[in-house]
């Protein structure tokens, strides 16, 4: 190649590439999605949010097309993949797949760059995650009735699994025991799957942990209660903690898709448009449900509202911790 | 082993157990009856500072090596770091520009600072590098390129 | 025999040799490649995997995994850059042995070392799932922390000629492991407020910074000042110097059986992972040596040992993964995504539902480790042969290169690859100061999970720091390590003794620590 004629092709092509920078911009929302959409999914390949994304991905074949890229970028409990997103360019080619208590719960106990509702609008949420109560097998307890008794004998004295405090799942579990005016020790575990083994191996007394995590335990862990207002769609013989008549705050969390704040309101609705379409098919259906948990589609205001009250819910919870912490 | 190496080796382990030390103040203390977070780092800390006073003190005993700065060389330092700024100036580059065009530049860089000059053969190197590195990564493994945030050329192309 | 009928299943399907085949390739190129772990490229296949039967996708899963971590004891012996953390141990031993010239030689060592090892693994997972599926339900915290602590005695083995700018290593490891969210408390240590260090400083950066990038700067830094760069210094090869014999090899089988059943223990514990195994297997392989003024400067027991056990991890490893669904690894933890997929509900039950995929799952793993066992020792001597054949001024900017697009490839983060760079600096400067690079890394890798172990063993215990001695696994694992820590100083205080005498004889006290 000669050296010259290098350099001249590229000048040319920065020359071009700055001409057509802000014409390009505004061609853009036109022609949405012209090319591909990266979900960004803030946790490791393989873990239960992410098997919505792929999910999404696997519907949206037959609906969109350009294609939908899964793009982990694992870390900090969600917060380095959402600040990623918040700081993308707003052409709603960037997108964020989380699951949103955890965020809110995150961003309200750590000094965060991210704020859920300042730096992203909701495109939609595309499903639901619960926490459920749960105990070993063998353990003495049968009901939730009967290990809050325990727990207000032995003051203190008894431990339980959670996949790691800032996680929605810690939070449930520390309302509820507070809501019920008990104290326990807390054993921390990093994810929601060696939580899952310590309880299954009777290490702990009893775990809050994702309900679908219960499906294929059933000789070695007894779900006892739901932190939810109504029964999951596949457990349908655990009772809620509503049913039992025990006071707990309704912390779960929805997975929802947000996109950064600037994003065109056209392109927004046009992405929300697409997910109500692709959460309706089966592909997207049947996917979710071998995963273990639920499809559960609302419109952006909906989930926006629901957010919003998760997080006065949990506010008394979480100033009690970061009081506790200071 | 020389006097050199066992000053700079105490004075760097210092110097950064000192600033850890003071960072782990900040650490919140435990609750009762947990081991907590801050004994970890505060111990840690605490036995680095331990070990550079054991270095500086050994090193006092030590006799000077007979070529006083035979643990840091002369001229190939400069070339280090300069190949250090390289490093540096591409992660920059790769934010700025996307993967492919930051890759260009800093291939026809580091070839030239690895003692290639001839133009013709340093920049097919540099294109051939790139074109390399990005099929296999970015399109055979599909690893996300990041767009530039400055210059964008994949939002370009595809209008 | 359910492995027979595993064995049926898989030979009388072409397409599942095929993938067989196509993993091993795949998984050799992948491992071989400092930083890059397979997860990216798995991950992209994963919704391909919706649409086959689950036995393909899970076989090459699998079989990825398994040459992945064979493939990278290549880049170690090679470029004294760890192609994946289980082989950090690997390069050791291997890297002496390439700057002699005899890169072929330690490749066929690092092969057959893990084809045995996996091949024992495989074994232990096919014939004792059973009783590995009760022994791992049993096993938490308290084993975890004794495994770690035994780990850590690695160190004393690399740790190099003066122990003070050893343990100097190792301190900063353990505190640049500390960076980052407490995992256990939740609190911030050592971030200073920035949010991107919140999430700890990566292995995968660290390693490619101190290995790979410290190692181009400190060749950069001899070619620039005249002196010969490592990899082409030495005289041509000859042919001997890629063959292995019998007679070479006898020394080491033993060594690589015991290994495979230090690395099938630690495999049933999920999280410990491959570089836990190699690290404990070289230091109670280093123990037992007879020649350990050898080990570290190019002995084939050394590589033997971690290679070994890393590719013994394998098998095990699937038992918790199956039975309690606990992955030890990305690629485990997309494999159960496959399960999960086709409705196959992993848990303690699957055996019963399950059994005959699970044990065709089995006999794809055998199948896979024999094409790699071939890949590798035919292979071997030619890529040798063949990297020494470029010249080290295109060489070296490629590994430049390639070191900035695998730290970002890991996790699509440019901080990683600030952090790669910052890291190399500090290798370099380590090389300088003669600090152990060996001994940072161990640390760094062992720390979090240390701590982590200990504080969750801690806060499951009603008798404090007693419950080390209810629990007889790890009592077994401290009492090996203290045994080594204690035949260690044995053998300086003979040493000593020794050396001692000779200064007597010439008049000469000078000592240094």
């Amino acid at each position: 190649m000669q050296l010259t004629s290098f350099f001249k092709s590229a000048a040319t092509l920065i020359t071009a590439t700055c001409l057509s920078l802000s014409a390009a911009t505004a061609a853009q929302a036109d022609t949405f999605p012209s090319r591909p959409i990266n979900l960004v999914v803030p946790f490791n390949a393989g873990g239960g949010v992410d098997a919505y994304a792929r999910a999404l991905a696997a519907g949206a074949r037959d609906l969109i097309d350009v294609p939908v890229v899964v793009v982990n970028k694992p870390g900090a409990g969600g917060l380095t993949g959402a600040q990623s997103v918040a700081t993308a360019r707003p052409d709603g080619y960037t997108l964020l797949l989380t699951s949103g208590g955890s965020f809110l719960l995150n961003t309200m106990l750590n000094a965060s760059p991210v704020d859920m509702f300042e730096n992203f609008q909701f495109v939609s949420q595309i499903g639901q995650l619960s926490t459920a109560l749960m105990v070993p097998a063998n353990s003495p307890y049968k009901s939730a009735n009967e290990l809050i008794a325990a727990l207000q004998e032995n003051p203190g004295k008894l431990r339980w699994a959670h996949s790691g405090r800032g996680g929605f799942h810690y939070i449930a579990g520390r309302a509820f025991l507070e809501s019920n005016n008990l104290t326990a020790q807390d054993v921390p575990f990093k994810g929601g799957s060696p939580a899952r083994a310590a309880l299954a191996g009777a290490q702990t007394d009893f775990g809050f942990m994702g309900i679908q995590q219960a499906r294929g335990f059933g000789e070695l862990i007894h779900p006892l209660a739901l932190v939810a207002d109504e029964r999951d769609g596949i457990m349908q013989d655990i009772p809620t903690f509503k049913e039992l008549n025990i006071p707990f705050v309704n912390i779960g969390s929805p997975v929802v898709v947000m996109a950064p704040t600037k994003t065109a309101a056209d392109v927004v609705a046009q992405l929300n448009q697409y997910l109500e379409q692709i959460t309706a098919t089966t592909t997207f259906a049947e996917l979710i449900e071998k995963q273990g948990t639920a499809a559960l589609y609302a419109q952006p205001a909906v989930i926006e509202q629901k957010m919003l009250d998760m997080r006065t819910a949990s506010t008394p919870v979480i100033t009690q911790l970061t009081g506790q912490v200071q | 082993m020389s006097r050199g190496s066992y000053c700079w080796t105490g004075i760097l382990a210092g110097v950064i157990g000192l600033i850890a030390l003071w960072a782990s103040t900040g650490i919140p203390d435990p609750v009762a009856g947990e081991i907590g977070a801050k004994l970890f780092p505060q111990a840690v800390s605490a036995a680095l500072i331990l070990i550079s006073t054991l270095l500086l003190w050994n090193a006092r005993r030590l006799p000077a090596s007979d070529a006083p700065r035979d643990w840091m060389p002369q001229s190939s330092t400069l070339h280090v770091l300069l190949l250090a700024t390289l490093g540096l100036t591409y992660v920059g580059l790769i934010e700025a520009l996307g993967y492919a065009l930051a890759t260009l530049i800093a291939s026809t860089a580091v070839f030239l600072l690895f003692g290639h000059r001839r133009p013709q053969r340093l920049l097919l190197m540099a294109v051939l590098a790139t074109a390399a590195y990005y099929l296999c990564f970015f399109v055979g493994l599909g690893v996300y390129d990041p767009p530039g945030s400055v210059l964008d050329i994949r939002a370009l192309l595809s209008n | 025999m359910d492995i027979l009928v595993g064995f049926a299943t898989v030979l009388s399907d072409p397409w599942i040799l095929v993938a067989i085949a196509l993993a091993s390739i795949v998984g050799v190129v992948i491992g071989a490649t400092p930083g890059l772990t397979a997860a990216a490229a798995i991950a992209m296949l994963l919704p391909v995997t919706y649409h086959v039967p689950p036995l393909y996708a899970l076989a090459f899963l699998y079989v990825i995994g398994k040459s992945g971590r064979f493939g990278g004891s290549i880049a170690a012996i090679l470029f004294n850059t760890p192609g994946t953390s289980a082989s950090a141990a690997t390069q050791l031993d291997g890297y002496p042995l390439a700057v002699q010239g005899k890169a072929g030689k330690a490749l066929k060592v690092a092969t057959v070392s893990s084809v045995i090892g996996d091949t024992i693994g495989d074994l232990i997972l096919i014939f004792g799932v059973a009783y590995v599926a009760q022994l791992a339900l049993k096993l938490g915290p308290p084993e975890y922390f004794a495994i770690y602590a035994m780990a850590f005695v690695v160190i004393g083995s690399v740790i190099g000629k003066s122990m003070l700018k050893g343990l100097a290593s190792c301190l900063l490891g353990i505190l640049v492991a500390l960076i980052g969210l407490d995992s256990v408390s939740g609190y911030a240590r050592f971030t200073f407020d920035s949010f991107q260090l919140m999430n700890g400083i990566g292995l995968v950066p660290v390693m490619i910074g101190i290995f790979v990038l410290g190692e181009v700067f400190a060749q950069m830094d001899s070619m620039k000042s005249g002196q010969d760069t490592v990899l082409h210094s030495t005289a041509p090869q000859s042919a001997e110097d890629s063959q292995l014999s019998w007679m070479e090899y006898r020394p080491c089988l033993p060594v690589a059986i015991r290994s495979a059943f230090t690395g099938g223990l630690i495999g049933m514990l999920p999280g410990l992972g491959s570089a836990v195994a190699a690290f404990v297997a070289y230091a109670t392989e280093f123990r037992r040596a007879r020649n350990p003024e050898q080990w570290g400067k190019g002995a084939l027991e050394g590589i033997a040992a971690p290679e070994s056990a890393n590719n013994a991890v394998s098998g095990p490893s699937m038992v918790p993964l199956l039975t309690l669904g606990v992955p030890g690894s990305t690629i485990g933890a997309i494999l159960m995504g496959v399960f999960l997929i086709h409705g196959i509900e992993i848990g303690p039950t699957l055996f019963l539902t399950s059994r005959e995929l699970i044990f065709s799952l089995f006999a794809t793993g055998l199948l896979g480790i024999f094409c790699y066992g071939l890949i590798g020792y035919f292979g071997s001597g030619f890529v040798g042969r063949l990297i020494m054949r470029v010249p080290p001024n295109i060489i070296y900017p490629m590994i430049f290169l390639t070191a900035f697009v695998a730290a970002y490839a890991n996790r699509s983060s440019l901080f990683d690859v600030l952090v790669m760079c910052v890291f190399g600096l500090v290798g370099y400067v380590m090389r300088k100061l003669e600090l152990s690079t060996a001994a940072f890394v161990i640390a760094f890798v062992l720390a979090r999970g240390a701590e982590e172990s200990l504080r969750q063993a801690l806060l499951l215990s009603d008798s404090g720091a007693l419950v080390f001695f209810e629990r007889p696994v790890a009592l077994l694992f401290f009492a090996l390590g203290l045994g080594s820590v204690g035949y260690r100083m044995y053998g300086l205080y003979r040493d000593k003794r020794k050396a001692a005498a000779l200064h007597k004889t010439t008049g000469n006290a000078g000592e240094s620590c």
